[in-house]
């Protein structure tokens, strides 16, 4: 396994073994590592000193289901933290499979060069001159590309958004499919990328060398264990195949807790319309696609191919996240509008959350009404066409918020919420304030522990805990390679310890459970050093102040985690 | 007592003929617990359904109110 070391002011390229202090961490764990060692925290997140690094999981590459996710890092430019951000799709397998830890780009291009990098099956990488592709969108780029490069191959680029370097911008992934509908959405790692002058990865997929396995009976067994465990689940095996990460939009709005008109609701009143029900029957109707495999090795195929009412393609993989920000936030209760917006933001290559969130803070200045859904699509094409509005809301919410004067702005760090209220899920609101990310329910979703009665949502008890607990989870998981949606199997002990056995299978170790949690405290801490040095302080683990001061209905409670509180979090 | 109730996810197959809009009622004893209420509709614990009622997820030993409206979902863990 090596590093491929790209260096984007000579466009020299060095491959180096990977150093004993990287050995037996991938994913998130390597990139924060490698960024809090290397990466000058003050530096500025689209100058040449910050570092972009593509790696995918630890056990990338193997025949473990579900184990292909592609985590991208760097500083970011939208909250200025560490920011590691994962995709779906098929990169993440092609770059294990390949033999490749870590893709680093570093320094910049020359002002107005477009370069792509192209790693061939044999995981020789060269740098080729981009400059036709320039101010492509990433279906365009895609389609071109395969064409000259063949179908067998993996793509992550970036389309106009990441090129004006705007801060919401996504770093695209092909799935299957081929289809760039799959994100490294959050902290605008598309703007570093196109900072660099880099416009796409494209990556043989048809790799040979993946690392040896130490003990490849015990590691097949394992693997056989953990594909029956995540089959059997009632959410990865029932809820997610049929109905996608969609199958959300019920539960939470049933809980009271799906931020609606800009998060002054915890109930959506069309929640109904948008829900994963609704949609997978709209789509059985026209003629889509529900239970989609997106992914490689996936077991869950919780992917969607979403058609109009003349069964005609508007975009693939329409997530909670999104049905989220585009309905729930917006005011939006059409899934029909609600696609093509998906659509719309991932052939620009923006993040939909971030997207979705700005366009409901407009609204919610009064720019336009909520629920207008011609109103959204129309300042989304504006991001396309660069102008003013459309600059300002692709540099994310906070953005919206100073150039309307408005004062409700759910994020924190820069970054904002996601489908879960804080008020009426305690423990999210702790991960939210806390996360070296910026607010991201990725980084440590509560919700399971509400869902199994394990827990209340609106009491305080508990919920410091259970956010530290789930942070570090994720940034195993994260390290791994492992899809969220199938990582809860994890904490049943027989499938942690059939997860473990593949681990050390692989690697010829004998770490115990307990070795991953200390991998976990390990990168977060690396992570949260690095966000110090950066300048932020206890006072940046806070939400907006309107978390604390306006009540949510129905239950009507606001965020009641004390600030001390808060700064426990990370006593580990 | 009578409640209403609006079925989610695979949790709708035990029903025939479901209808999303109406959702079901059911007739239920005066003391009704959640268990009773999922014996009734016949759904297996298997599919670990959670029954939620204005807000709140209910235990397994929880009372029925009467006239209320529930919702059963079954678990996600988070996306």
């Amino acid at each position: 396994m090596r590093f491929i070391r790209i260096n984007m002011n000579s466009q020299e390229i060095h491959v180096e073994p990977v150093p004993s202090q990287y050995l037996g961490v991938g994913g998130r764990g390597l990139i924060s590592l490698y960024i809090h060692d290397h990466v000058p925290p003050t530096c500025d997140p689209l100058g040449s000193d910050n570092t972009l690094l593509f790696a995918p999981g630890l056990l990338g590459g193997t025949q473990l289901v579900n184990t292909s996710r592609i985590a991208v890092g760097a500083k970011s430019p939208l909250t200025g933290t560490i920011k590691e951000s994962n995709a779906g799709g098929t990169f993440g397998d092609a770059a294990g499979r390949l033999g490749i830890t870590a893709i680093i780009i570093e320094g910049r291009a020359q002002h107005n060069q477009s370069w792509l990098l192209k790693v061939d099956v044999n995981g020789e990488a060269r740098l080729v001159p981009a400059s036709e592709y320039k101010g492509m969108r990433t279906y365009a780029l895609t389609e071109a590309l395969f064409k000259l490069y063949g179908s067998h191959n993996a793509i992550m680029c970036i389309g106009p958004v990441g090129e004006q370097m705007l801060h919401a911008a996504s770093i695209q992934s092909t799935d299957t499919k081929g289809r760039p509908c799959r994100a490294a959405g959050r902290g605008g790692l598309g703007a570093v990328m196109g900072s660099k002058g880099l416009k796409a990865i494209v990556l043989d997929s048809r790799g040979r060398a993946t690392d040896a396995i130490a003990d490849p009976k015990t590691f097949e067994k394992a693997a056989k264990d953990f594909a029956h465990a995540v089959r059997n689940n009632p959410f990865s095996g029932d809820v997610m195949p049929k109905f996608g990460t969609a199958g959300l939009v019920a539960p939470v709005n049933s809980m009271g807790g799906f931020p609606s008109y800009n998060a002054t609701k915890g109930v959506f009143e069309g929640w109904e319309k948008i829900s994963g029900e609704h949609m997978a029957e709209l789509m059985a109707k026209r003629g889509g696609k529900t239970g989609h495999q997106g992914c490689s090795k996936c077991v869950i195929q919780c992917s969607n191919e979403f058609v109009d009412a003349g069964g005609k393609y508007v975009t693939s993989s329409l997530e909670y996240e999104t049905i989220w920000s585009m309905g729930g936030m917006t005011g939006i209760d059409d899934l029909d509008t609600i696609a093509r917006l998906d659509f719309l933001c991932d052939d620009l290559g923006i993040d939909t959350m971030s997207t979705g969130v700005g366009v409901a803070v407009a609204m919610d200045a009064g720019y336009k009404s909520f629920g207008d859904g011609q109103a959204a699509i129309d300042m989304v094409e504006e991001i396309a066409k660069g102008t003013e509005l459309g600059r300002v809301l692709g540099n994310g919410p906070e953005a919206v918020g100073k150039y309307f004067n408005h004062s409700r702005v759910p994020v924190v760090k820069g970054q904002s919420i996601s489908g879960y209220d804080p008020r009426a899920m305690q423990g999210n609101a702790v991960t939210y304030a806390t996360s070296p990310m910026g607010a991201d329910h990725t980084a440590g979703n509560v919700v399971a522990e509400y869902v199994t009665g394990k827990l209340d949502p609106l009491k305080t008890e508990g919920q410091v805990a259970a956010s530290r607990y789930h942070q570090i989870i994720m940034a195993v998981v994260d390290s791994i390679g492992l899809c969220i949606l199938a990582s809860h199997v994890l904490f049943t002990p027989e499938v942690g310890q059939a997860f473990i056995k593949a681990i050390n299978a692989k690697l010829g170790t004998t770490l115990k459970l307990a070795s991953l949690t200390e991998l976990g405290i390990r990168i977060l801490k690396a992570e949260r050093a690095f966000n110090r040095k950066a300048g932020f302080t206890n006072k940046d683990d806070r939400l907006p102040r309107f978390f604390y001061e306006e009540p949510l209905p129905p239950h009507n409670t606001v965020v009641q985690i004390s600030d001390e509180e808060m700064d426990k979090t990370f006593e580990f | 007592m009578r409640v209403q109730i609006k079925l989610f996810s695979v949790l709708r197959d035990y029903v025939s003929n479901y209808d999303p809009e109406k959702g079901v009622t059911a007739d239920l004893p005066a003391d009704a617990t959640v268990s009773d209420l999922l014996n009734h509709l016949g759904i297996p614990i298997s599919k670990a359904p959670v029954v939620i009622c204005n807000g709140r997820i209910l235990q397994a030993t929880s009372t029925i109110q009467p006239d209320s409206t529930l919702h059963i979902i079954q678990p996600v863990a988070g996306g």
